[in-house]
């Protein structure tokens, strides 16, 4: 009943505006278009053997495809600004977060964004799967969405402010392997984002895809680790975060 | 025996940060009774907003503490508003109106998503009906009035079940009009015997809806009785419109100097004293005008309304006797 409701609200949304059709369509192509123009050349210079894969059309949708399945996360309605309105409500805080990312992934994303894009590298790259090693993969990178939203989160009710963490966390996100190959970065910066467990999800979310990597590959155990580090880091530091809301409320 | 619904008890709190410290509230106590609709009136900044999040649970009390239903509201937090209060904020609920579904549909997508137990369909039916919506049912809130979405969400609270509801200045922003929808949607409401707490700056709303009224100041309650009672707190009072010609500013202070005057303001030719009652006698305010050669065009005396007494309360920032 309680995901049958959500796609109730999806039906007459859609019902009501037609254009957002129209506008999800615009976002794929655009967002295709954008990564093509601006990862293409970096990735010709560098290189991306790094990442299972000598195409850069494939290194670049495989890219687009994870952003957009790690993306969604923008989309919770777990505000600073909302806080009090989600935690008013009768139910958990937690359940409401993975209603809006099951519904959210299955209205906007999957359909409109996800399949578009996968259907693209199945039609143009070779691909060398273990089913098993992707089956593991999605799971887990589930599981650090969720624990980066949550970490997210939970650091914008510590600080009480949203811009500075955000923009954080958008700025490692987008140097972690989305659109080009973190190689390309000083040492420094490759240094830091490998603490960045959105980094390794980049790598090895390609080599799963081209390179038929094992789910007992060095690589892919340190991502395990790191997704599900994320996730209980993400539910520790979101509890200190509605901790501290609760202490000092959201004045000051 | 009967659990009283809300019980307050010498509930303080502090804000600090930043090298600042605000007391919000300063040792308050008092309790709501079953089915009683009790208004917390005060002017901004008095505290009403924090009140509110500690009764639901949603923020800690410094020191002191709140029952709800009997349970301890430092042991309940937030599993207060999973079990016993429904909250209404004005400031943080309103975005979460989905305009683009029809309001029947609302009131179930609302049910389904909180994981509400029984027949959503007909719950939604009864709570439209309850505040006067019935007949938009099948329209999109994008289409109400601001004082339809705020009737639409109380609704959504009715879909709860819940004993006790919190509002938080329902009428804000609203003309008089909406407010009158809104006050006739809250009536309605306690009217199937749910305690209800809510605050306003609106004394006219707190006279029409509450059983109880708590003046709260600077986090201090400074007056506390029912509707009646304020009332004779008003006819201890008496307001006294002076027009006169010319407007001397040293007339204006001679009078505020006067023993029973609590305050004289001046509206374009006219002076206002507000006073204790039979304290200032026709007689004196026209032996004062003939001394100062100001011209009393017009006088009368008036009775003050209950804004205007808890503006006098509020400038004496003192307790009530």
């Amino acid at each position: 009943m309680l995901w049958f409701a959500s796609f109730i609200n999806y039906w007459y949304n859609l019902k009501a505006y037609k254009s957002e059709f129209v506008s999800l369509a615009a976002r794929c192509v655009i967002s295709i278009v954008v990564y093509y123009f601006w990862g293409y050349s970096i990735v010709y210079q560098k290189g991306i053997q790094s990442y299972g894969t000598e195409s850069p059309l494939g290194f670049i949708l495989s890219g687009i495809l994870l952003a957009e399945f790690m993306g969604f996360r923008w989309a919770f309605s777990l505000h600073v600004q909302t806080f009090y309105h989600v935690f008013s409500r009768p139910v958990s805080p937690h359940l409401q977060v993975l209603r809006e990312w099951f519904v959210f992934n299955m209205t906007h994303i999957i359909p409109f964004e996800i399949i578009p894009c996968a259907l693209l590298i199945v039609a143009t790259q070779r691909l060398n799967i273990r089913p098993e090693a992707l089956l593991v993969f999605l799971t887990l990178s589930t599981l650090l969405c969720l624990g980066q939203h949550f970490m997210e989160v939970g650091a914008t009710f510590v600080f009480k402010k949203e811009r500075p963490i955000l923009f954080v966390f958008e700025v490692l996100e987008e140097f972690s392997g989305r659109a080009f190959p973190i190689t390309i970065l000083p040492e420094a910066a490759q240094q830091i984002l490998s603490f960045y467990p959105p980094t390794w999800a980049y790598l090895v979310w390609r080599k799963v895809l081209f390179a038929g990597m094992s789910v007992t590959d060095l690589e892919f155990l340190i991502f395990s680790a790191a997704s599900l580090i994320m996730f209980l880091l993400g539910l520790v530091v979101f509890r200190a975060g509605v901790n501290k809301i609760y202490r000092e409320g959201l004045v000051l | 025996m009967t659990v009283q619904p809300i019980v307050v008890s010498e509930l303080v709190k502090e804000y600090s940060g930043r090298g600042k410290k605000i007391t919000a509230l300063k040792g308050i106590s008092f309790s709501v009774n079953e089915g009683e609709i009790v208004g917390v009136l005060g002017p901004n900044g008095a505290g009403k907003t924090t009140l509110c999040l500690i009764l639901s649970g949603l923020l800690e009390p410094t020191k002191g503490t709140a029952y709800i239903m009997g349970e301890d509201i430092r042991k309940l937090r937030r599993k207060a508003c999973e079990k016993y209060v429904a909250l209404y904020l004005a400031e943080y609920t309103q975005w979460s109106l989905n305009p683009r579904i029809p309001a029947l549909k609302y009131l179930v997508m609302v049910g389904a998503i909180d994981c509400i137990k029984g027949d959503l369909k007909r719950k939604a039916e009864t709570a439209l009906k309850k505040v006067g919506l019935w007949e938009w049912r099948n329209e999109w809130p994008s289409r109400f009035s601001t004082g339809m979405k705020r009737k639409l969400l109380l609704a959504a609270m009715l879909m709860y079940d819940f004993p006790i509801l919190i509002l938080d200045e329902p009428t804000v922003h609203l003309d008089p009009a909406s407010c009158v929808e809104v006050w006739k949607a809250i009536k309605a409401i306690a009217s199937e015997g749910r305690t209800v707490l809510l605050t306003t700056q609106n004394m006219e709303e707190a006279e029409y809806l509450c059983d109880r009224i708590i003046f709260l100041h600077k986090g201090s309650i400074i007056a506390s009785g029912s509707p009646e009672y304020f009332k004779t707190l008003v006819s201890r009072y008496e307001k006294i419109s002076l027009k006169v010609r010319p407007l001397k500013p040293e007339f204006k202070k001679t009078l505020e100097r006067l023993d029973g005057v609590l305050r004289v303001r001046a509206e374009d030719t006219t002076l206002i004293l507000e006073a204790q009652k039979n304290t200032v006698k026709p007689a004196t305010l026209i032996d004062l005008a003939s001394q100062f050669n100001v011209k009393i065009l017009s006088m009368s005396y008036e009775r003050p309304s209950l804004s205007e007494v808890f503006r006098i309360l509020l400038k004496g920032d003192r307790k009530w006797d």
